[in-house]
């Protein structure tokens, strides 16, 4: 029978490869973040702040619908516009979470505010970088995961540990 | 376009991919890019290189902004105009950047034409603001020098001939007298004509912004008339000055008394021989009128209507044979509208001309 002490005397690659395993297993039985570049809704990237989560639907939809229409051919200039959208709702997304963030005094909120900041530098590079569109796609799905799961996450956390009730600071969404 | 206006542009971002992809849209011949990436490195490159536009992102490890007025204390770099980059959500450090006076805001993630668009028209005009600056400095360089250099001959012809009458002054030499007293007036002439045109190419706000102060009205009609007198008394026309209420006007004694001249100089040159010019004064509201009427040739409609055109200064000979530049009456009436004042011209062919030059009234608050 093994112990779970057997583990740690395995060589470190057999250890990685066994705990990546175990990951997909893990997020196999969860339901998967997203198929074929698809986004599915998963619960590692709730907010606890209903309006927060909303938006971050939305965000999802439009990622999505930039997938689909790129893996039907359309022209240039239709994807260049849906592209604009994208990059206008980010914007706006991040002066709401960042809105949210202020009215609740969240400690962290300069850093996170700093990752904003870097997440529409490195929009701006990839924009001009000569890749095509599913490059481009490739990396705002990337951008999303990474930062909603790492960071918007956090804000779940706080509120938690300090007893936050939201109703308190602003008005919730309720549609 | 010229290949002599090369444009300077310093890029500064504390991040090299940024740096590459900035540098990437103007790599054409039109441009000459420097980038930095430290605050050190900057420095250095503002102390070499005088650069018509800067390209700052905002968000450099110390504050972009102090750091931007800094080099505005160096030699080369201190009219430079800055372009701060900036993120789109940034609005703190967008609304500051413009309140500091920056020249414009690229904000990220942009359009490429914008940032070629804003960055070229911005370059180009601290390139014309340059030149134009050198042009006025040229231009002032040469009136500097015809000022003095080129009145301080008239005065001596002016001078010499007036000793010249003086010792003819008991001789019976007629036709010597007289070419003694053509050689003052001409002479006396030009140089009126110099100071005319001087005063109307210099900068009349410069001119305007020395001295104001308050100025006796009837005090300065005679000093005018006393200078003119001379040449009136060549045509043997009589001044005449007519004094209404004692009153005082605000602004620049010279502009005003070159005004005054200028028509009366007309006045003089458009009268007959043995004419008469009357300078007369009076209220009316709250301006004061200094009327200058003369017995002269007078003008018809079209000469009147063209009298103040800008386009095309008009100098009709005097009834001597004058000459004018056709100047002195555009730069009375800039006189007059700088004085919050007006000019009315009245006149009729054979008849003579009114000009009726009127001025605000300055009255002291007791």
């Amino acid at each position: 029978m093994c112990k779970l002490a057997d583990f740690w005397e395995l060589p470190q690659v057999a250890r990685c490869l066994l705990g990546n395993i175990i990951l997909t297993l893990k997020h196999k039985s969860m339901g998967s973040r997203e198929i074929d570049g698809i986004i599915q809704w998963h619960s590692d990237f709730e907010t606890g702040i209903a309006r927060i989560d909303f938006e971050h639907k939305i965000f999802i939809e439009l990622l999505n619908s930039f997938k689909y229409e790129i893996n039907l051919k359309r022209s240039d200039d239709e994807l260049f516009r849906i592209m604009n959208e994208i990059e206008k709702y980010a914007e706006f997304h991040f002066i709401s979470e960042e809105n949210a963030m202020r009215r609740m005094n969240y400690p962290a909120f300069k850093e996170h505010q700093i990752e904003h900041f870097e997440l529409l530098e490195k929009f701006n590079l990839a924009k001009f970088k000569n890749c095509n569109f599913e490059g481009f796609h490739e990396f705002l799905k990337e951008w999303f995961l990474r930062h909603t799961v790492e960071s918007d996450t956090k804000l779940k956390l706080y509120m938690l540990e300090n007893n936050i009730n939201l109703e308190d600071f602003f008005y919730e969404l309720k549609i | 376009m010229n290949t002599l206006n090369v444009i300077k542009l310093l890029v500064v971002d504390d991040k090299p991919e940024n740096l590459n992809l900035i540098s990437s849209f103007f790599e054409d011949s039109n441009y000459f890019v420097r980038t930095s990436s430290s605050y050190e490195e900057t420095y250095e490159l503002c102390n070499e290189v005088e650069f018509d536009l800067l390209l700052i992102d905002i968000r450099m490890p110390r504050d972009g902004f102090a750091f931007a007025d800094k080099i505005r204390v160096s030699d080369l770099n201190s009219n430079t105009p800055v372009i701060f980059m900036a993120e789109k959500t940034d609005q703190e450090n967008i609304s500051k950047a413009f309140k500091v006076g920056c020249r414009d805001v690229i904000t990220k993630p942009f359009q490429l034409e914008e940032l070629l668009s804003k960055v070229s028209t911005h370059s180009l005009l601290q390139i014309q603001h340059k030149q134009i600056h050198e042009l006025m400095l040229a231009k002032d360089k040469i009136f500097s020098i015809i000022g003095h250099d080129l009145r301080s001959p008239f005065n001596s012809l002016i001078g010499f001939s007036k000793l010249l009458l003086e010792n003819l002054e008991a001789s019976e030499d007629k036709l010597s007298k007289k070419y003694a007293e053509l050689i003052c007036n001409i002479s006396t002439k030009n140089l009126e004509l110099l100071d005319n045109l001087l005063v109307y190419a210099r900068d009349l706000e410069k001119q305007a912004e020395s001295t104001l102060e308050k100025i006796d009205v009837h005090k300065l009609i005679s000093e005018v008339l006393q200078i003119v007198q001379p040449t009136a008394a060549l045509k043997k026309i009589q001044l005449v000055q007519i004094f209404g209420e004692a009153k005082s006007t605000f602004g620049t004694k010279d502009l005003i008394a070159t005004m005054i001249r200028n028509i009366l100089g007309n006045a003089i040159k458009f009268s007959r021989q043995q004419g008469f010019v009357t300078v007369q004064t009076r209220v009316i509201g709250n301006m004061i009128e200094i009327d200058i009427t003369d017995t002269g040739v007078g003008m018809n409609e079209n000469q009147l209507n063209n009298l103040f055109d800008k386009e095309h200064p008009q100098s009709s000979l005097g009834t001597s044979g004058e000459l004018g530049s056709g100047y002195g009456l555009l730069l009375s009436k800039e006189i007059a509208d700088k004085h919050n004042g007006e000019i009315k011209v009245e006149s009729h062919v054979g008849n003579g001309t009114s000009f009726k030059i009127r001025l605000p009234i300055y009255e002291e608050s007791k």
